[in-house]
């Protein structure tokens, strides 16, 4: 469970970006998080990410309290994390198995599991057949489908996606999209923060509204 | 059930590799630099071990000669010997009876062209003293020593030399503490350029270690590969300096120093360990604190 109490969150010398944000988030719901420029949303992922924290309030994620987090537990609570970059961030130097078994590697996975971890999560992003391309060989949504794979190799129990198609064409989104929402039903917990209005009404997912630092929930119509 | 983590020492080692060829151009520039700092640090320590050994060879400047009284009587010599070996809290002393005999005989052997004179004194006409001569090792104290020894019943002179002592031991003084000051100075520089080197790796590998640091390594999964590219840049530039410092050490002995019969060089050999060593360990330490440096902010960002 991802739960905000009353948090408030301001950078130096300025106002307020998070003002009083309240918010819960149950295991394996689906959530949009939009807002407009400044609402918000970055601070937001950076307080869930531990890239900051919080000025006043609570936040808790998975069992960890993030306001009072030492820095030695902290890779143990982000690889309860899977990260989707809207930049991708892979390697450019390795493989489409290299950049996924990575994420294996860094986090010291037995060497004999990575291969078939990296074989069934390429699999399930349906890119077993690009294994040995190199990320310059693939269109954007199949980078940011190899960034979801690396996200998803470690089994964490939250996915947090920032902008996830923003840049990448709309086919590729509901592609990508698709993905995230089978992902929500393994029981994971999926936040995609994004802009794209379109794509939101179309899942008919829970959507929260980040307006001047506080959370407001929104139920679009579905798209038929 | 979790398996069990696994880290392959290959894969830091390796890495740690990388970053030093990856910017060979600042790895040997911070070789060079490094290389200088220690073999300058080398050469003062080099400096210093010289001039205390020449200066200690002044067999003169750590002995004092005291004369008991002419009618001095054996018990006498005994007391006072037991008062001398008495003053333990100035240093560790060492005390020589010279009865006025043996003074007579180091005189004829010591001017050996006028031995006929010191010859001809007869034994009851001896007009030498029984002596003591008392060597010390800490030059700081040798004017308490002086004093103590005057306050000695049936003490008649005190010969020392303890102006020049006290001189000659603020001057070794002055050397250790521009040696310390340069060593500090050369240390930071060693520190500094090493900071430079990985922060150049740190930055060639930053997208690394964002994505890193979001799959959950670990603060030293991420920091280890640094902290070895650092301790291998000072552990190489150590012993490289250490073969320089030794060639240096033999050129200066053979050609500037061979023709000075009032200088002693010591030989390298005398103190190589702790030039290795020493090395070694600056290099070491300067490798981690200056690598450990660079990859905390990545980590903290």
């Amino acid at each position: 469970m991802i739960e905000f109490k009353n948090v408030t969150k301001a950078y130096k010398g300025g106002k307020n970006v998070l003002n009083g944000l309240n918010l819960t988030i149950e295991d394996g719901e689906f959530v949009f998080i939009v807002g407009d420029t400044g609402a918000g949303k970055t601070t937001m992922m950076k307080l869930l990410l531990c890239e900051e924290k919080v000025d006043s309030g609570s936040l808790k994620v998975a069992g960890f309290d993030l306001t009072r987090l030492p820095s030695f537990k902290l890779p143990k609570y982000r690889r309860k994390l899977g990260v989707v970059f809207q930049d991708f961030r892979l390697f450019p130097n390795m493989t489409v198995e290299q950049n996924v078994a990575f994420a294996l590697r860094v986090v010291g996975t037995p060497k004999k599991y990575i291969a078939n971890k990296v074989k069934y999560i390429l699999k399930t992003v349906q890119l077993e057949n690009k294994h040995k391309s190199y990320p310059y060989e693939l269109s954007g949504g199949e980078q940011q489908r190899v960034a979801l794979a690396r996200a998803l190799v470690n089994s964490p129990d939250i996915i947090i996606a920032d902008e996830p198609t923003g840049n990448i064409d709309p086919d590729m989104s509901r592609n990508i999209m698709d993905l995230l929402v089978m992902v929500s039903n393994l029981n994971k917990t999926v936040i995609v923060v994004t802009h794209e209005r379109e794509l939101v009404s179309h899942y008919g997912k829970r959507t929260v509204i980040l307006e001047n630092g506080k959370a407001r929930e929104l139920y679009p119509e579905v798209k038929k | 059930m979790r398996a069990r983590k696994s880290y392959s020492p290959f894969y830091f080692i390796g890495q740690a590799f990388n970053g030093l060829f990856r910017n060979f151009s600042v790895t040997l520039g911070a070789i060079v630099v490094l290389v200088c700092c220690l073999v300058l640090i080398g050469s003062f320590y080099s400096l210093i071990a010289n001039i205390t050994e020449n200066l200690d060879d002044l067999s003169l400047m750590n002995k004092i000669v005291i004369f008991l009284e002419y009618d001095a009587t054996n018990e006498d010599c005994d007391r006072i010997e037991k008062e001398i070996k008495g003053l333990r809290e100035l240093g560790n002393l060492k005390v020589t009876f010279v009865s006025k005999e043996q003074g007579l005989e180091d005189m004829k052997a010591e001017d050996p062209d006028n031995a006929y004179l010191y010859e001809s004194i007869p034994d009851e006409d001896n007009p030498l003293a029984d002596s003591f001569i008392i060597e010390y090792d800490d030059a700081s104290k040798v004017q308490r020593i002086e004093y103590n020894l005057r306050q000695i019943d049936g003490v008649r002179k005190v010969n020392s030399h303890s102006e020049i002592a006290v001189k000659v031991n603020s001057f070794k003084n002055g050397i250790t503490l521009v040696f310390f000051f340069f060593f500090v100075v050369l240390f930071a520089v060693g520190v500094f350029v090493i900071i430079n080197t990985v922060n150049m790796t740190v930055f060639s590998r930053r997208d690394e270690i964002y994505v890193m640091r979001f799959v959950g390594a670990s603060r030293w999964f991420i920091s280890l590969p640094f902290v070895l590219e650092g301790i291998i840049l000072g552990a190489f530039s150590g012993g490289l300096s250490y073969f320089i410092m030794k060639w240096l050490s033999g050129y200066v002995v053979n050609t500037v120093v061979a023709g000075l019969d009032m200088v002693k060089m010591l030989p390298f050999s005398e103190y190589s360990d702790i030039i290795l060593y020493g090395f070694l360990g600056i290099g070491i330490l300067s490798g981690i604190i200056g690598s450990t440096v660079s990859i905390r902010r990545p980590l903290d960002a």
